[in-house]
């Protein structure tokens, strides 16, 4: 308990930028729709015409244009993802790899703390810290839909199944993260592997929606949880969303495992 | 000398995973591309539906053709090359401060403003091979379908207007953890802003209003609709010196009076 109070406070200011940044990225996006579905009509029935592969190049849905609120909000949080995966994998690299990098290793493992107690309390104070994040997204997503829907019929099923599907995001980026920072011998750049790690799936995700090439699809979790398939069929996308929580509970294991056998350097 | 090839050694694992990563994915990408290179009904559907490309804001972008298609796809050229070079160039002058190596280099007889010139110069290097590779990546991979000579002249625009937007975020990097106290915010701070401008040029893409917020991100001063008609625009290549000068005339005034934090 004294670890998971400990690590959370080392998170208070993290948790104050990141979710007054997401927030503000996703209100600021959404403050713009207003501006956009002026041309509404001529434009939906252009995409209309449009063959359904090559509108999915440039990652958009016939049936769902960003002229439409729901599709517009449905963009904007595909680009919400990503700042809240990199500060998933922020965390899940950071939080068990401090303790080498600052020295503080010997310390804290020469407590009697198991290091199993020490992996869960650590990766719940992360987690309580994203979720807290996660909260704040949820108000800032329904708030815009309410003010900045300008008069248009919104969804708030399908915007409630893309809001749920944040938590998967987390966990994924999480859970991954710790395991590869138990992997690997020594962590020398967190940002670097959070960025490859956040940025990487997200290139992957686009690759293989503009491309149509499906076996990429298979790898990212932006692609299981891709907001506008999931606004369309107002459910998510069964079988694939599996591969993600498969991932997440066999890298959270995995991790766990590996971290009671680890050769953690001393001083 | 003994710093640079110490700094190219220790930096040479990560460059080598960003490059390879890179040029494999360009690289399944022009496999795609084989798909509908020179495909006339596609090129004939796209010239239908030009005025709606003008106004989305990716006027010329035929996917048909080499050039084309390279162009929609090269915000994942800019993108990543800038986070790069941003991670570097804050990686490469903090590191040392971060790993607790910072009393012993500097103690050896060598001035702190030679030791950050030559980490500098080995970040300004990476920056400009890694540019170099991924460009090369391109022109092998798409060089299989007989390009126009327009793609050649992309390419080589492209390559400058990635190099620039590389050197823009490398300042900002080295800027930051010569001047922060707290040097372990630098890449953070240069990832965010990198991150934010990313956000707002995507968002200017979509709203003519905010069309005067271009000048806040530096995506949009050499995106890839002006490189393929070869417009580089003086203000933003002012711009480009301006923040280059001052980040690195930042660090070299700076760092050489810098506090160090162990």
């Amino acid at each position: 308990m004294n670890m998971y109070k400990f690590e959370l406070k080392m998170f208070k200011r993290s948790i104050l930028i990141w979710g007054s940044a997401i927030s503000f990225g996703l209100i600021f996006y959404m403050m713009f729709f207003p501006l956009i579905m002026v041309e509404n009509d001529a434009m939906d029935q252009v995409m209309q015409s449009f063959p359904e592969e090559f509108l999915a190049f440039f990652g958009m849905n016939a049936s769902l244009t960003f002229t439409n609120v729901m599709g517009y909000f449905g963009l904007t949080m595909s680009f919400i993802y990503i700042p809240v995966a990199i500060q998933a994998a922020l965390y899940g690299i950071s939080i068990l790899s401090v303790e080498e990098r600052e020295f503080t290793a010997d310390f804290l493992l020469s407590k009697p703390v198991s290091r199993s107690q020490i992996y869960i309390s650590k990766f719940l104070a992360a987690l309580t810290a994203l979720v807290i994040v996660n909260i704040v997204v949820w108000i800032s997503g329904y708030l815009s839909l309410l003010f900045f829907s300008s008069g248009l019929e919104v969804d708030y099923l399908g915007a409630t199944l893309v809001l749920c599907s944040l938590i998967f995001i987390q966990l994924f980026f999480l859970t991954l993260a710790m395991l590869i920072s138990v992997v690997v011998k020594k962590v020398t750049s967190v940002i670097g592997y959070a960025m490859g790690l956040g940025f990487g799936m997200f290139i992957l995700s686009s690759f293989g929606q503009m491309l149509s090439l499906d076996i990429l699809k298979l790898f990212t979790p932006y692609s299981h949880f891709e907001p506008i398939s999931i606004l369309v069929d107002k459910t998510f996308n069964f079988p694939i969303v599996l591969i993600s929580v498969a991932v997440i509970i066999i890298s959270f294991s995995l991790g766990f495992y590996l971290y009671q056998r680890k050769n953690i350097k001393a001083l | 000398m003994n710093i640079i090839i110490r700094e190219l050694k220790a930096n040479f694992k990560a460059f080598l995973i960003w490059g390879l990563s890179l040029v494999g994915i360009y690289f399944i990408a022009s496999i795609e591309f084989g798909a509908f290179a020179g495909d006339l009904a596609i090129a004939e559907a796209m010239e239908r539906f030009e005025a709606l490309f003008t106004a989305l804001g990716s006027a010329s972008s035929d996917m048909t053709t080499a050039e084309g298609f390279l162009s929609i796809l090269s915000i994942y050229i800019y993108l990543p090359l800038a986070i790069y070079s941003g991670l570097l160039g804050s990686g490469i002058i903090s590191k040392e401060e971060k790993d607790r190596t910072a009393e012993y280099l500097f103690t050896l007889p060598i001035s702190r403003k030679k030791v950050i010139s030559y980490k500098l110069i080995v970040a300004i290097f990476y920056s400009v091979l890694i540019n170099i590779i991924v460009i090369l990546g391109c022109y092998f991979a798409f060089s299989r379908f007989d390009p126009d000579p327009v793609f050649y002249t992309f390419l080589r625009n492209m390559s400058i207007g990635v190099l620039l937007t590389q050197l823009i975020f490398l300042s900002i990097g080295v800027a930051l953890s010569s001047i922060l106290r707290q040097y372990k915010l630098s890449g953070s701070i240069t990832i965010a802003l990198l991150i934010s401008t990313f956000m707002l040029n995507i968002l200017i893409g979509f709203v003519d209003e905010l069309d005067f917020l271009k000048y806040f991100s530096p995506f949009n001063y050499f995106n890839s609709e002006k490189m393929l008609i070869t417009s580089f625009e003086f203000p933003f290549l002012l711009i480009t010196f301006v923040i280059v000068s001052l980040g690195i005339g930042s660090l070299l005034i700076y760092y050489p009076k810098r506090d160090l934090y162990i």
